[in-house]
């Protein structure tokens, strides 16, 4: 069974190696072969992890685990390379590797004669690697990998029409997002090494899943507990930091299925779902994933009621219930967490791959019905008096205006902070080097050299010194938030 | 921050008004004519310069709109090495156009031109210049593509290294190439414009994604489950009251670049301005005077053009909208944008000022600057190149008199890179034209004279649409079975009619869009059959019902949270069935629905009495009367010269195209039926044509049908292949044989069809029998990935009015659309001008919009599908927020070749100019060569080329045209455009 679980990761990482490499020394292949490549892949893992789960059933087995080796090891100090499958695991692996295939069989005509082909497939199979191995991890350290393949996958994605302003500026909001919540992973995880000197599954909790309860109690369970919250926020668009999902449209339809839809947002859901012992741990804790998520919920299904256009409501609707999938895990239900992500991802994933054909959709609903199905939406909003309910649409709108709080309370301060670390800098290179030589701050061209043409003098390279405020006003302009 | 309005326009002068309505509706001229997408039009992208001749008015337009007139030189330069453009066709056009003298008698424009153009001058710009010189070593030798002739004159006698020669020219070039001043650059036009020069921060992106989304909102159609608050009526007051209001909005924050807004709307709304004067208003505080209005209108419309067009065309027919007529008007959106553009530029001129002031000044005056170096270098080598490739030696440089350097270095400049592309493209679409005409006029010249007016005693008749697409199963029916004849008529069959199907809950108008129809017909169960109707619209509405609650219950928040955990998983089977097995899956939904959905037999509300005036409501008369009907089907009959020898059946079809994952799913139905499906229009024309009395009053015009004659309605599905009939229970048991005979016919030639198709889609090109062609097709048209359902009208090219003796048995590559039409029956050209007047805009419509979205896809087109959105059910976006995007998918043109379209009329030229300048709008194309025309005399076979505003014989011949026995003998195994053969058919057939 170890092998089945070894196998289950390295098809998905040797196929992407293989395209990458293939990619990078210049191979011509055909979408065909890659195509197929990727099918191969995923229905002979998809195969293995049916296999692995019948053996786990008639074993009557709750967890299996590999150990690979160690990345490192200090005196008693380890790093462990640990893969386990266990029942919190089990159903997410499988659904992941079905959804992977799914969306390379879409894609293989959805992108045929698309340039980027190529692109397209190799960060899809990195990203199954990433999503697996996060899946997969049997620690909390090596479950950062996967996190981070899945994050800079999903990034490169959004941007995946390079040559277009919007997707490219989306992308790098949404990288900005994923950094910053990132940090709460990481500090997390260090965190726990710190309080329990260990991040693998089975030394932090006493048994698996679902039965364990942590070992970290008190105010360490609440350091680790807030910090992974933090971190799921960010990956699973929860408020405030939701803004980002909506720009993560931009990237072709079977990529937002497979990162918005299915896998991807999932990722902070899992992470608490697998780190909840040690939030029920703590009441604090399990308060504020409870709060976050409800509030994420009402945010999502508000702003989701005023969305016109088929990917924004999809991800409104799917921001919803992520909400509602964190309240569920800060009260505890974890069976019933488990069960609405899995649904959930089947649900979003098929819609957002109908989203292209949202006309023709209508048009039989409409033809069905005949005439306009009713809405009824007018159901909840008539309960409020007509100035709160403008007042609220407005805020649905703008989107709770996240995004312009964000902006003054967060990035503001920090852009401001840097432009005058800037000015500062600039300043001392300038005391120290002089005002005109330094080649960074010089403008010219290297011109062709040793031909009659008379080259008129350059004017002299200026010094750019930067007003910290114009540099303030340019920063977040460049960020675009 | 608080602001005041400026009291003093609080009302503004009635003449400023009509000023300001009167720059307004100039402007909108230029914005995308494109309605909402769920019924696609295909027009000319164009439109607003049609009174311009065509090359003049593309490069006008791509000037104004900063969009491609033509293709890239590079593709064209390819197109000359691949041979698709000859040196010959270049040269021809050069001489078609006017010479003068640059030097006396030894340089004239047109060699200098004919000199430049091929093997043509190298690209050379600011940002490649240092590039080619330090790396590729430019002025180091001579172009290596230089004739030997032209070699020897630059040397000039001397013997020196090529790299010295290089040097010299190089040398003298410099000498004699002063610096240039660059031509002032324009002021700024618009606030966006001035603050991004002066600031780098775009406007347009701080006021567009709130723009956008009011625009899509308020135009919403009924996506959103909670419409926007409407407590006024038009754009501009709705948002004005959503957003200028006081109290707890008060708490609401503001973005950083908007602040200002709500307390702005307020005093708008406070002030009770008109959008009109709200302009106004707005427009003075923005320090525009009024001579201005025209250009910063024009370009603030045009910085969102898709949007501020769909208001446009709304306006100017509400009855586009699908479902919701809100009223929208171009001015109440044009007062929403200048709010939030004053708001905007008020924001970033307080940010970017110095020291607290007003705020900079967005209409800074340019200065006058010297060109770059490099820009300065760029022109030097291309001189230098200019030079190589005229065989100008560095001596000759250097003596040439002042005057004589500035005439070449004046005509060398503008024959730039623009003019450079329009003569090459001329060249394009003179072969084209030529490899059209010449084999046809070969063949013109051996069709036995007998057969040109049409068949004898045909075993079948067969009618399709005039659609390019039906090209080759026309010819794959006449290559399988000779004996039957085949027409093609406008796909709405005469028949101008508002329908309503069975299940269709209100009627559409099913006719070209210029027709408003002014009959209604209704498709009703037939009196047996009522309470199997009942039954199907009771089990319909269930199944609507429950589509609708899992669309909803799937985005709401309790609906959805019981729906995702409850049935979530079940989705599975649709997940895995629609991408996995999507032809398995559409059978089995199709037999769910024939198990379940019983239909029943039906009929159609067509006969009126005689003047009886029972009208519904709009004004539209039920059904038609014998007379009315008698006309349609001559209309049809008449011109297609099929007023005898009618076989013993005659099947009508019209068209349509079932694709999934397809938001321009209309654009690829029936043009001529306003971009919807056209068999009820066929049914209809086979029931007129069917009824004694009609063919009695017929009779009495001159077209004779026989008793034994039936006809029968049927749809052609281009997507997938489908050929269904209607009304086949009727057919009498009398005609049960021709029945058999013609659906054999039309079984094998859909499937011929089929792979003929597939030779264009590169992952099907390898298909070998007809049947897993056909196989092919239908899942492309059931496949929820496929962008590509069809080709659709992609390479279309020519249009041929004549008989089909004309074409029949030639290879046409389904670029031509056929419009059948019999100048010995038209002595007046009646019919001529009538056929010219409907087709001739429908298919130059089609032809320009896919030039158009070739040539420029980002501008014209709207870009690859993959990132579109559809948005308020009205259009589609790239991502969550941009503009609606007009015009074709690159996914729908890529295969196109961007030709104006030939036209092609069997009679006279007199005759044709006649009939085809009855039509304003017809005389506008032919003029100013928005299409080329050519006709064919229909006794003596002679061509004639419209030219120049007259007509030229066109006389060459080819020595053979080449033979194939099959169509797939000629086709298979090849992707690319084929030129016109000639198909015998099967010997012993």
């Amino acid at each position: 069974m170890e092998v089945i679980i070894g196998l289950i990761i390295l098809l998905p990482a040797l196929t992407t190696g293989g395209l990458g490499l293939g990619w990078l020394v210049g191979l011509r292949m055909s979408e065909r072969t890659i195509a197929r490549l990727t099918a191969g892949c995923y229905s002979l893992t998809t195969v293995l992890v049916i296999v692995l789960g019948g053996l786990m059933g008639s074993n009557r087995l709750d967890t299996v685990r590999l150990l690979i080796g160690s990345w490192f090891e200090v005196h008693t100090y380890r790093f462990p390379l640990l893969l386990q499958i266990d029942l919190l695991s089990l159903p997410l692996v499988a659904l992941s590797v079905i959804m992977v295939g799914v969306i390379g069989a879409f894609s293989q005509r959805y992108l045929h004669r698309e340039g980027g082909y190529v692109r397209f497939f190799f960060l899809l199979n990195l990203f199954g690697t990433g999503v697996l191995l996060l899946f997969m991890a049997g620690s909390f350290d090596l479950m950062i990998a996967g996190w981070e393949l899945v994050g800079l996958t999903s990034v490169l994605l959004i941007g995946f029409f390079q040559q277009r302003n919007e997707p490219v500026k989306s992308a790098l909001r949404v990288f900005l997002v994923y950094r910053v919540c990132d940090i709460g992973l990481l500090t997390g995880v260090a965190m726990l090494h710190h309080y329990v000197g260990a991040a693998t599954v089975d030394r932090v909790f006493t048994h698996p899943w679902p039965d364990g309860a942590s070992l970290l109690t008190g105010t360490g369970a609440t350091v680790v507990g807030l910090l992974f919250l933090i971190a799921a926020m960010g990956k699973s668009a929860q408020v405030p930091f939701s803004g980002w999902l909506p720009q993560a449209m931009e990237g072709p339809t079977p990529s937002s299925a497979i990162f918005y839809g299915a896998l991807s947002v999932h990722a902070g859901t899992y992470l608490l779902l697998r780190s909840q012992p040690l939030i029920e741990s703590s009441a604090l804790v399990s308060i504020a994933v409870v709060v976050v998520g409800v509030l994420t919920a009402i945010h999502g299904t508000m702003v989701g009621r005023t969305a016109v256009d088929a990917k924004t409501s999809i991800a409104y609707a799917s921001m919803t219930q992520l909400g509602l999938i964190f309240a569920e895990i800060g009260s505890g239900l974890k069976w019933f967490a488990l069960l609405h992500l899995c649904g959930h991802i089947v649900v979003r994933t098929l819609q957002f791959l109908r989203a292209p054909s949202t006309l023709h959709d209508h048009h039989r609903r409409y033809s069905a019905s005949g005439g306009m199905p009713s809405t009824n939406g007018a159901h909840f909003e008539l309960l409020l008096p007509i100035g709160l309910r403008i007042w609220l649409y407005r805020l649905a709108l703008e989107r709770g205006y996240h995004d312009t709080i964000l902006e003054r309370v967060l990035v503001g301060p920090i852009i401001r902070v840097s432009a005058w670390l800037q000015y500062l800098e600039n300043r001392i290179a300038v005391a120290l080097l002089g005002p005109s030589e330094h080649p960074i701050y010089h403008q010219s061209q290297p011109g062709p050299s040793g031909y009659a043409v008379a080259r008129p003098e350059e004017p002299a390279g200026r010094v750019r010194v930067d007003q910290p405020r114009a540099a303030a006003v340019n920063g977040v302009e460049g960020a675009d938030v | 921050m608080s602001r005041t309005v400026n009291t003093q326009s609080e009302s503004s002068s009635p003449s400023s008004r009509e000023q300001l309505e009167k720059v307004i509706g100039h402007a909108a001229h230029l914005l995308p004519s494109q309605g909402p997408i769920g019924v696609f039009i295909h027009h000319n992208t164009l439109h607003a310069f049609q009174h311009l001749p065509f090359e003049e008015a593309v490069i006008e337009a791509a000037r104004k709109f900063g969009a491609e007139p033509f293709l890239t030189e590079a593709r064209y330069h390819y197109e000359v090495r691949r041979g698709r453009i000859r040196i010959a066709d270049i040269e021809a056009v050069l001489n078609g156009e006017a010479d003068e003298p640059i030097w006396p008698r030894t340089l004239s424009r047109r060699e200098l031109r004919r000199a430049l153009i091929w093997p043509g001058l190298r690209p050379f710009s600011p940002e490649n210049i240092e590039w080619l010189i330090e790396e590729e070593g430019i002025l180091e030798r001579l172009r290596d593509d230089l004739d030997p002739a032209v070699k020897a004159a630059i040397r000039g006698g001397s013997a020196e290294e090529e790299s010295q020669l290089a040097h010299n020219l190089f040398s003298a070039c410099c000498r004699r190439l002063a610096k240039k001043v660059k031509p002032q650059s324009l002021p700024p036009v618009r606030p966006a414009e001035g603050l991004k020069r002066l600031t780098g921060i775009d406007l347009d992106q701080i006021i567009h994604p709130l723009l956008i989304r009011l625009a899509a909102v308020y135009l919403d159609q009924g996506q959103s489950y909670w419409p926007m608050p409407r407590s006024a009526e038009g754009f501009y007051d709705t948002v004005r009251s959503l957003y200028g209001r006081d109290g707890i909005h008060r708490l609401l924050p503001e973005e950083r670049y908007l602040r200002g807004l709500t307390a702005e709307f307020r005093s708008q709304r406070l002030s009770r301005l008109t959008s009109i004067d709200a302009i106004i208003s707005i427009l003075s505080r923005l320090g525009m005077t009024e001579a201005e209005w025209e250009s910063v209108i024009e370009a603030e419309l045009l910085a969102l053009p898709g949007w501020a067009g769909l208001f446009h065309q709304l306006e100017l027919d509400p009855g586009l909208a699908p479902h919701a007529p809100w009223q929208s008007t171009l001015v109440d959106f044009l007062a929403v944008r200048l709010t939030l553009t004053l708001i905007a530029c008020d924001n970033i001129r307080q940010v970017s000022g110095q020291n607290g002031s007003a705020g900079i000044e967005w209409r800074q005056p340019a200065k006058e600057e010297l060109a770059t170096n490099s820009e300065h270098l760029a022109r030097v080598v291309q001189l230098y190149d200019a030079a190589q490739l005229l065989g100008l030696s560095a001596g000759q440089i250097n003596s040439l008199s002042e005057s004589e350097f500035k005439g070449l270095l004046t005509e060398i400049d503008l024959f730039d890179e623009l003019e450079r592309r329009r003569i090459l493209h001329l060249a394009y679409e003179r072969r084209h034209e030529f490899d059209i005409l010449a084999p046809l006029k070969t063949f013109r010249e051996t069709i036995d004279p007998e057969l040109r007016h049409g068949m004898i005693h045909p075993k079948a008749q067969i009618f399709f649409c005039i659609d390019e697409r039906e090209e080759s199963i026309r010819r794959a029916i006449e290559e399988q079975e000779p004996g039957v004849e085949t027409f093609g008529a406008a796909g709405f069959f005469g028949v101008a009619v508002n329908y309503r199907g069975l299940d269709d809950p209100e009627g559409v108008s099913l006719c070209p869009v210029v027709i408003k129809p002014q009959h209604a017909v209704i498709e009703l169960p037939v009196r047996s059959d009522e309470r199997m109707q009942q039954k199907r619209q009771q089990r319909r509405r269930l199944l609507a019902s429950l589509l609708h609650a899992s669309f909803i219950s799937s985005r709401t928040l309790f609906r959805g949270w019981i729906g995702t955990i409850g049935f979530g998983l079940l989705s599975l089977f649709p997940l895995l069935g629609r991408t996995l097995a999507p032809r398995q899956i559409g059978r089995l939904y199709r037999w769910l629905e024939d198990r379940f959905l019983p239909t029943p037999s039906t009929e159609l509300t067509i006969m009126r009495a005689e003047e009886s005036g029972e009208e519904l409501t709009d004004q539209l008369l039920t059904g038609f009367s014998i007379n009315e009907k008698a006309d349609r089907v001559a209309a049809v009959l008449g011109p297609v010269g099929l007023i005898r020898d009618f076989s013993r059946l005659v099947v009508i079809l019209g068209h349509g195209s079932t694709c999934l994952n397809n938001p321009h799913e209309s654009a690829y139905h029936c043009g001529a039926c306003g971009g919807r499906r056209g068999g009820p229009n066929a049914r209809l024309f086979a029931a007129m044509a069917n009824n004694p009395l009609v063919r009695t009053r017929l009779a009495e015009m001159g077209i004779h049908i026989p008793d034994e004659t039936r006809f029968l309605g049927g749809d052609h599905d281009t997507a997938s292949d489908n050929i269904t009939f209607f009304d086949e229970e009727a057919i009498p048991t009398s005609h049960l044989d021709d029945l058999r005979f013609v659906r054999r016919v039309l079984d094998a030639a859909r499937a011929a069809n089929a792979l003929e198709r597939s030779r264009r889609f590169e992952s099907a090109w390898a298909n070998k029998t007809p049947e897993s062609a056909l196989l092919h097709v239908q899942e492309r048209a059931e496949h929820l990935a496929e962008p590509r359902p069809e080709c659709g009208h992609a390479t279309n090219a020519v249009a041929i009015v004549g008989r089909r003796a004309l074409t029949r048995g030639l290879f046409l590559d389904r670029r031509s659309f056929l419009i059948s039409y019999d100048p010995t029956t038209d002595e007046d050209g009646r019919s001529l001008a009538a056929l010219l007047g409907a087709a001739g805009p429908v298919c130059a419509g089609i032809n320009l919009e896919y030039y158009f979205s070739y040539v420029d896809n980002e501008r014209y087109g709207s870009g690859t599908k993959l990132p579109h959105n559809v948005t308020s059910l009205l259009g589609v976006m790239n991502g969550q927020s941009s503009d609606l995007r007009t015009g074709l998918p690159w996914q729908m043109v890529e295969i196109h070749e961007p030709v104006r379209l030939l036209l092609i009329v069997e009679n006279t030229p007199d005759q044709v100019l006649k009939a085809g300048f009855q039509s304003p709008l017809v005389r506008e194309l032919i003029e100013n060569r928005w299409l080329r025309v050519v006709t064919i005399d229909p006794d003596s076979g002679a061509f004639h080329v419209y030219r120049n505003g007259h007509f030229e014989p066109f006389t060459t011949r080819l020595e053979a045209l080449p033979t194939v026995t099959s169509s797939p003998e000629w086709f298979l195994g090849k992707q690319d455009h084929l030129p016109i053969v000639r198909v015998t058919g099967r010997p012993g057939r």
